[in-house]
């Protein structure tokens, strides 16, 4: 389903507000699964995205075990004789988290079903100032471009015979260092390098730009706006 | 040493790049290989290191799948110069640059300095083994990392539009080193527009034409 | 016309000197050619040309750049982009949007142009160099030859004056320059005033003067 950008950008500002504010794990489930909903329905790849962010979910369910040990006020869950190993609280906020996290990975997925352009668009259709929406998604933009920096420094630290598995841990510190001092110097030199071109291309130029393209929402979209609206004003209320 | 392609079919999201492609390349020799722009030429020598995944096919390395052999391993056998080979120096200086793999991974032997000296020396670079990586001319900087892929004794090198930075000075020297390490021996792919500068290395050439068909030319 | 006189150039103050008293004029309805080793300071002259030094990256300049008598240095960068159009040699720190027509419409929407004569400019610059096939396509999944021409034609869009083209082509491959080529001869009829630092002496031909920077100094090349 080909939905306008400002539906998702709306639909996702309502669902992450409402996963900061909620702490019930039941409403916060309903939030996934909405979120996973409207995923599907924009066609938004969840599994694949699921898996190519495997690091990412190592990471959360270190996270979620770290709030379990930290946790341990509250009634037992979990014991070992005297020794409380897990408690309601601690389990409580830990699904919290990784329920929290999935819905982010979520709304992110959703946005990236809609080019950067048109979101700048639908931004600056939402009378977001066009110079905040640009900046915005440029530096969004950029994190694949500093990913594939970051890979091809380490393809070629590779290639020159450096096996980072095999380097012994007092030498570790050094190694980052031959790794991230090249990538942030040249980060540092494409930023004004494109800071100049964008002035070249003549941005901020006039007060008011043009759009080559305009955004015009449909049924589909209003009807689906009416019912994020409608699901946030019930769900802030339960 | 032997690199051989068989039935690779490769497409980035949306854009078919190659098709049931079959290669087979000798490591003696010297290869020159063009295209137009977008035929896949950078892919190709990506493919070959393994650096990408064919959709299908094997790409083999002396009968073993090259994506099985460990990157530092491949980079000992094949010497590959990045089409922006700036993202191949680490080091701010000139000798660290070519000595730091070796500190790192505990391989230092003796005479390992005099040996650095003397590859930068035959390769004609003028500056002095402490000079700042920072401060060098593009074609000193290629200079440099060229000689940190030597230090290695790879047999083969692929070497990216070596002289798509290069001024004519530069791509003059940069041919004769290259004439020295052929007569030595090293086979090499060498990915360029430059066909003067091809014609004037290479005894095979092969060009990607639209679709992604191989073609010797 | 664009305008460099007696201009001395160094980085700091107690830097080296990079030029000494160089003398060079972009002229409207001509072509010039600057060669030169690497490191002698092509790019730098450029950047000077188009004032990105010193509103940018810092230097000491003496002498006078100016553009129709106006001293560069007075006027703020983005009122320069109106005069001069520039593209430096890496392409990825000079495309912002996701597919090849957004790229060159960018420009021309900061210029807050109308729709329609966006679109007529975006169709035309599309077949001038050869990037239907291509207009939705994301520029950085490109190569590096298609993302220096969907760079140029995205400078070339925006109809400025003067164009300065810093090794913008290097790794273009022969039949796109020669598409190049019959543009710049093409924008030379116009009028515009065109510099363009190339090694591969793809352009020799097309220039109306050329000039060789050595050693600080402009030597004129016949």
């Amino acid at each position: 389903m080909r939905l306008d950008p400002r539906v998702k950008l709306i639909t996702v500002c309502l669902l992450t507000t409402l996963a900061v504010i909620k702490t019930d794990l039941v409403n916060l489930a309903e939030i996934s699964l909405i979120c996973l909903l409207f995923a599907w329905l924009v066609k938004y790849p969840i599994i694949s995205g699921l898996l190519k962010m495997k690091r990412l979910l190592a990471t959360f369910l270190m996270i979620f075990l770290l709030q379990i040990m930290f946790n341990r006020s509250g009634v037992p869950f979990l014991s070992v004789g005297r020794v409380v190993l897990v408690t309601v609280t601690g389990l409580d906020l830990g699904i919290q988290f990784v329920l929290r996290m999935l819905i982010l990975i979520f709304c992110a997925g959703i946005l990236s079903t809609s080019h950067s352009r048109d979101l700048i668009q639908g931004l600056v259709q939402l009378k977001i100032p066009y110079v905040i929406a640009f900046m915005v998604t440029i530096a969004i933009s950029y994190i694949p471009l500093l990913n594939k920096e970051i890979h091809d420094t380490v393809t070629a630290l590779n290639l020159r015979g450096v096996n980072l598995k095999r380097i012994a841990i007092s030498k570790k510190i050094r190694t980052f260092s031959y790794l991230f001092v090249p990538v942030i110097m040249h980060t540092l030199e494409q930023a004004q390098d494109l800071s100049i071109s964008l002035e070249m291309r003549g941005f901020r130029l006039k007060r008011q730009r043009t759009s080559w393209k305009n955004l015009r929402m449909n049924a589909a979209d209003i009807l689906l706006l009416a019912l994020s609206g409608a699901i946030f004003g019930l769900m802030l209320f339960i | 040493m032997q690199i051989k392609l068989d039935a690779v079919s490769f497409a980035y999201p949306g854009r078919p790049v190659f098709e049931d492609l079959n290669l087979s390349i000798d490591c003696r020799q010297v290869i020159g290989l063009t295209g137009s722009n977008g035929c896949g030429k950078t892919t190709l020598g990506k493919l070959i290191m393994g650096f990408l995944p064919p959709s299908r096919g094997s790409i083999c390395l002396d009968q073993v799948p090259v994506r099985s052999i460990p990157l530092w391993e491949i980079g000992r056998r094949i010497g590959y110069l990045f089409q922006n080979f700036t993202c191949q120096l680490f080091s701010s200086t000139v000798l660290a640059e070519l000595l730091f793999p070796f500190e790192l991974m505990n391989r230092q032997l003796p005479g390992m300095e005099e040996k650095c000296l003397a590859l930068l020396q035959s390769l004609n670079f003028k500056p002095n083994a402490n000079a700042s990586t920072f401060t060098l001319s593009m074609g000193e900087k290629q200079r440099l990392v060229l000689a940190s892929l030597l230090i290695s004794q790879p047999s083969f090198l692929i070497l990216d539009e070596p002289t798509a930075s290069l001024d004519s000075r530069s791509t003059q020297s940069l041919l004769e080193i290259l004439e020295n390490q052929k007569a030595a021996g090293v086979g090499m792919l060498v990915i360029s527009h430059d066909r003067v500068f091809l014609d004037a290395l290479c005894d095979r050439f092969l060009t990607i034409e639209t679709g992604g068909i191989l073609r010797a030319t | 016309m664009l305008t460099a006189q007696s201009l001395t150039f160094r980085f700091a103050e107690h830097g080296s000197l990079l030029f000494e008293n160089l003398n060079l004029s972009i002229s409207p309805g001509r072509i010039t050619l600057l060669q030169g080793e690497s490191g002698s300071g092509k790019s730098t002259l450029c950047r000077i040309l188009c004032a990105v030094i010193p509103h940018v990256i810092q230097g000491i300049i003496q002498g006078n750049v100016s553009l129709d008598g106006t001293p560069l240095q007075d006027m703020p960068l983005v009122l320069i982009s109106q005069w001069i159009g520039v593209a430096f040699q890496n392409p990825d720190t000079q495309l912002f949007m996701p597919t090849v027509e957004h790229e060159i419409v960018f420009g021309l929407e900061n210029q807050a142009l109308s729709k329609p004569e966006m679109t007529e400019i975006l169709n035309l610059t599309l077949r001038d160099y050869g990037l239907e096939g291509i207009r939705h396509t994301d520029p950085r999944q490109c190569s590096g030859g298609e993302k220096q021409l969907i760079v140029f034609a995205s400078v070339a869009a925006m109809n400025r004056p003067y164009l300065i083209l810093d090794e913008a082509f290097s790794q273009v491959d022969p039949a796109n320059c020669a598409r190049i080529r019959e543009q710049l001869g093409f924008y030379k009829q116009q009028g515009k005033g065109i510099l363009v630092v190339d090694h591969r002496h793809v352009f020799d031909q097309l220039a109306d003067e050329a000039y060789c920077l050595e050693a600080g100094r402009l030597r004129r090349i016949d």
